[in-house]
């Protein structure tokens, strides 16, 4: 309080210093963390849905049938196969939409689509129908 | 102001448009059941594996090399289904089997004792082959989805067809026909 | 008997709610209403009311007397169904659940008529219009229980455990079984299921008042803000409703689904999550309307949207066009509810356009960063969201019916393409509120935000110190620090700003402050529980471990988590209805007993397989998540999860709707203001 003029000034300085060096801090620790090792078979079980529940991934699902299929996932990971060997083998007999992570594709192009577009229709909008128009003497002002 | 009623005009025929697909679709489906029921193993050839025996005294191959046709049923002693279309099935393998048509029941997610009980009340036959299914792997290679479902392998190898849900002896019988084929209509 | 009460209750209702929407439509185009068709209007909408609560009380009556001559009561109901479930059952299955639906409407509708003429308030053309849709709805949902979901038809045929009702007429000889099948196990596990359904439905047949102020506000060409301020507290009572319910149903699948998750996207939780989104989105573009007079036609394209996703969400998880956890066997209503989608949306899209002349054109944005452009971007990102929720959830319909391959949409897509619109949501929720209104000036607006982004930064700093790296759970709480930190810094400025003249000490100020503008410090108090709720998603997404199926004998031991989990024993109970076998497992720490949990399996004598209920260890810092998919004498199969800060996700929803319960109180203040500057500044209206 004895000098206010003179703290205002050293906290223009330090306040944004303060501030750069923690989101340093954060970056840093964020990019050089190690990844989640996440288990494999829980990350192929949760791609596939359980064909004697509904809703639930086989990974989740609390019934023995999912249980078998997990079984059956860790089998073939300790038999080296790839994550995709591992899929084709699972679900061999069942019908695509038994996975739940929808594939690129032309035919789910729309479904990736349709949100994206639904953006850019928003920003565009927003951007030309709501902006504060030119005042047309300006334009006639301009070169 | 003439902008916002062409967009307006715009977005109500968008939404009427949108809404008429929709109830397209929609009317497409409320008439069918909502359980997937197509199988890609149809017509696809038949995974082949080995299950053991329920009574442990060996095993059996699927499909059977030694039949012609080999009907493979998923049943399980909670399935109150299954109560019902075991007769028919019964009668229908008992029936073919001169036709070399071998019916091999698996066990789904069942404990061996329930199986086996389930059986033995409901009746068995020689002509029949009763398989356990450790760690569902019968069950994972059909694709089977909820029991009873019933798949029939042709001389080829392939699957001819699945029926879902509780069969009777006419289509059961029907099935073996055509897959016997060299038409013997009934 | 029963049977004849109740289908006379529901034929009163509906032509009450027929006489409702012709006295309505009458009284509101003639601007100076004779006194007759008004007392025909609050003739027909006593009637309806009073019908309506009948239709239930029936209802109830017969699920009571246990009177299964009644269809209903003879499919879904069963001697053995314990008590508060027996009541609940009035509302568990389908045609029980439209008579709810109709009840909440007729509530809504004497309610909407209480505030209209409360303290002697002359209603006007507005109110009349919005009560003749309120009726026409009305109208139709009645209609269904005439027809396709009657609960009331008597039983002709009885088979062992179900009815077949041959006729509607409740004249015919009864014939019911000796006792019915009873509800769906699942819907008898727990409290929460008997208390989610209906808060559920309050917000949606909720969401039905604003949509009939916004279509009377069109039909009768008065747009203008009148028709936000009057449904305002409709609104908001509604989106309380639907983020209690929201949130009470992902608690209770929590509690009794057993699969250790709450929330599965499945289309019957999005079809409740759509019109949340949307309905988020109209509360904050008709704050922008009533305070600057923009954004008024997309108002009006909100809240038809809002209300025809409530019809849409119903017809899906009521036709069994999808295959889901919750949803209702196939039956005739779905064609209704399909047709009835498409007349509510191309008919008020349809009369959207036809007026979109008379709506007036907005004043333009000064500039995008404003809080007009902030609330513009909120907008924006709801819309989106939900856009997606809608586009994952019918596109494997659409793809099959035009190609007929088939694909799965499921939990990977939607988490993938909701994770960054939540964070930019949260980064907005926590700038819109330090921007302005017309021209946010970097001057006036770093001030307010540098101190709120550095504890952001330095909340994430601590967390990655004493905690965690994984990235999702450090940004979570940054950005929720962020939103808190903002509101906070708002209040405290206020509040400093309040008692400089008199000197006083900030903190003393803060109430005033906050009772000084209800509406907006409760919206912040909804912001707060939302960053609540993003925290504890992440946590639980990202952090938690799991013990996949471990076979246990009594008295085993496995460890986990740090914890060292016992298996001490296996008890099992018969009710009438079912056999209920629990496993009994301690849990030990360090040596000592620290808690149980007993999972258990039930054995319904109705269903086949058994309906596991988890047994939950609570602790501050994570629950400890028991289930069992096997009990036998000799041995259990154990999973075990942990699900750290679960408490916090249902303290955020909670935290949610208690903020936006709070800006009601002062709404109800508020109506009795006269002219607010937006409409002075324009007079035509």
């Amino acid at each position: 309080m004895a000098d206010p003029a003179g703290r205002r000034s050293l906290l223009r300085w330090a306040s944004p210093l303060v501030t750069l060096a923690l989101a340093a801090f954060v970056v840093v620790s964020l990019t050089t963390a190690d990844p989640v090792d996440q288990d494999r078979a829980e990350r192929i079980g949760k791609q596939v849905r359980c064909p004697a529940c509904e809703g639930e991934s086989i990974a989740e699902s609390p019934s023995s049938y999912a249980a078998d299929m997990m079984g059956y996932v860790r089998e073939m990971i300790t038999e080296g196969r790839s994550d995709q060997q591992i899929i084709d083998r699972l679900m061999a007999a069942y019908p695509q939409s038994q996975m739940l992570d929808p594939p690129f594709q032309t035919r789910t192009a729309l479904l990736w689509a349709l949100p994206a577009a639904a953006l850019v229709t928003g920003l565009l909008l927003a951007y030309y129908r709501l902006r504060k128009p030119v005042p047309p003497e300006s334009v006639r002002e301009s070169p | 102001m003439r902008r916002p009623g062409r967009a307006a005009v715009v977005l109500a025929v968008a939404v009427a448009a949108a809404m008429a697909v929709l109830a397209g679709v929609f009317a497409t489906r409320l008439s069918e059941d909502p359980q997937p029921s197509d199988s890609p193993l149809v017509g696809a050839p038949s995974p082949v594996l080995t299950l053991p025996l329920l009574d442990g005294s060996g095993e059996i191959a699927i499909p059977d090399p030694e039949a012609r046709v080999t009907v493979i049923n998923f049943f399980a002693s909670w399935c109150l289904e299954c109560r019902v279309e075991h007769p028919d099935l019964l009668a229908v393998a008992e029936a073919f089997s001169d036709s070399g048509v071998r019916l091999i029941q698996v066990a789904y997610q069942d404990r061996l004792d329930d199986s086996i009980a389930f059986l033995n009340e409901l009746g068995v036959s020689p002509l029949v082959r009763y398989a356990a299914d450790p760690g569902s792997r019968a069950a994972i290679a059909f694709g089977v989805f909820g029991i009873p479902e019933t798949f029939f392998i042709g001389p080829d190898g392939v699957v001819a067809a699945r029926f879902t849900g509780p069969s009777d002896s006419l289509s059961l019988g029907r099935q073996i026909d055509l897959i016997l084929g060299s038409g013997r209509p009934e | 008997m029963l049977s004849l009460a109740g289908t006379l209750a529901v034929w009163t209702a509906l032509v009450a709610a027929g006489w409702l929407a012709v006295a309505g439509w009458r009284a509101a185009r003639n601007p100076l209403a004779p006194s007759a068709s008004i007392v025909a209007l609050r003739r027909s909408l006593l009637v309806m009311v009073l019908a309506a609560l009948g239709a239930m009380v029936v209802l109830e009556a017969a699920l009571l007397a246990n009177d299964f001559t009644v269809s209903y009561v003879a499919n879904h109901h069963s001697r053995h169904t314990p008590f508060p479930f027996n009541i609940a059952t009035a509302w568990a299955a389908l045609e029980g659940s439209i008579v709810l639906w109709g009840l909440v409407l007729a509530a809504y509708a004497y309610a909407v008529w209480r505030r209209a003429t409360a303290g002697g308030a002359e209603p006007d053309s507005l109110d009349w219009g919005a009560l003749a849709v309120i009726g026409a709805v009305g109208v139709f949902f009645f209609g269904l229980m005439v027809t396709v979901a009657n609960p009331f038809e008597v039983c002709t045929e009885a088979s062992a455990r179900s009815c077949t009702a041959s006729s509607a007429l409740p004249f015919s000889r009864a014939v019911g079984p000796a006792d019915g099948m009873g509800p769906n196990p699942l819907l008898q596990n727990h409290l929460l299921m008997a208390i989610h359904p209906p808060l559920l439905y309050l917000g949606y047949v909720g969401l039905t008042v604003p949509f009939a102020y916004g279509i009377s506000a069109l039909a009768l060409r008065r747009s203008g803000p009148t028709w936000l301020r009057r449904s305002g507290l409709w609104t908001r009572v509604s989106w309380v409703f639907l983020t209690a319910g929201i949130t009470l149903g992902a608690w209770w699948a929590y509690e009794v689904l057993g699969w250790g998750g709450y929330w599965a996207w499945d289309p019957v939780e999005n079809a409740s999550f759509m019109p949340w989104l949307v309905a988020t989105a109209f509360l904050h573009s008709s704050l922008v309307q009533e305070r600057r007079g923009m954004l008024e036609a997309w108002n009006f394209v909100l809240v038809i949207g809002a209300f025809s996703l409530t019809i849409l969400g119903t017809f899906l998880t009521r036709s069994g066009v999808i295959a889901s956890v919750h949803s209702f066997t196939q039956s005739a209503i779905g064609p209704a509810l399909l047709g009835f989608l498409v007349v509510v949306t191309v008919g008020s899209f349809a009369l959207f356009a036809s007026r979109s002349q008379q709506i007036s054109s907005p004043p333009r944005l000064e500039s995008l960063s404003s809080r007009e452009g902030g609330f513009l971007l909120n907008n924006l990102l709801l819309t989106v969201y939900a856009m997606v929720v809608l586009t994952g959830t019918l596109y494997p319909l659409a793809l099959e019916a035009f190609t007929g391959s088939e694909v799965g949409v499921g939990r990977p897509f939607f988490d993938r393409m909701a994770v960054p619109i939540s964070f930019a949501l949260l980064l907005a929720m926590g700038i819109g509120p330090a921007l302005p209104w017309r021209v946010a000036r970097a001057r006036v607006v770093w001030p307010r935000i540098h101190l709120p982004l550095q504890i952001a930064l330095a909340a994430g700093v601590l967390v990655i110190i004493t905690a965690t790296r994984v990235g999702y759970v450090v940004l979570a709480v940054m950005a929720g620090t962020w939103v808190v930190a903002v509101a906070a810094g708002r209040l405290w400025s206020q509040a400093r700003r309040a008692g400089r003249p008199k000197e006083a000490n900030a903190w003393r100020m803060i109430p005033g402050v906050v009772r000084s503008d209800r509406g907006f410090w409760g919206g912040q108090m909804a912001h707060a529980g939302v960053a609540l709720v993003a925290v504890a998603i992440a946590c639980t997404a990202n952090l938690s471990q799991n013990l996949d199926r471990v076979e246990m004998a009594p008295g085993d031991r496995v460890e986990f988590a740090g914890y060292e989990l016992v298996h001490t024993g296996v008890s099992t109970t018969r009710t009438p209805n079912r056999l209920k076998s629990t496993a009994h497992v301690e849990v030990w720490k360090d040596e000592r007993r620290v808690g149980w949990a007993e999972p258990a399996l039930s054995q319904f004598e109705t269903s086949a397989l058994p309906i596991a209920t988890p047994g939950i260890h609570h602790t501050l810092a994570q629950d400890l998540y028991l289930s069992v998919t096997r009990i036998d004498e000799e041995a259990i199969t154990l999973r075990a999860a942990t699900a750290p800060l679960q408490w916090v996700l249902w303290l955020g929803g909670l935290t949610c709707a208690a903020g936006g319960l709070y800006s009601l109180a002062g709404r109800r203040r508020r109506r009795s203001e006269s002219v607010r500057p937006a409409e002075r500044a324009r007079p035509g209206g």
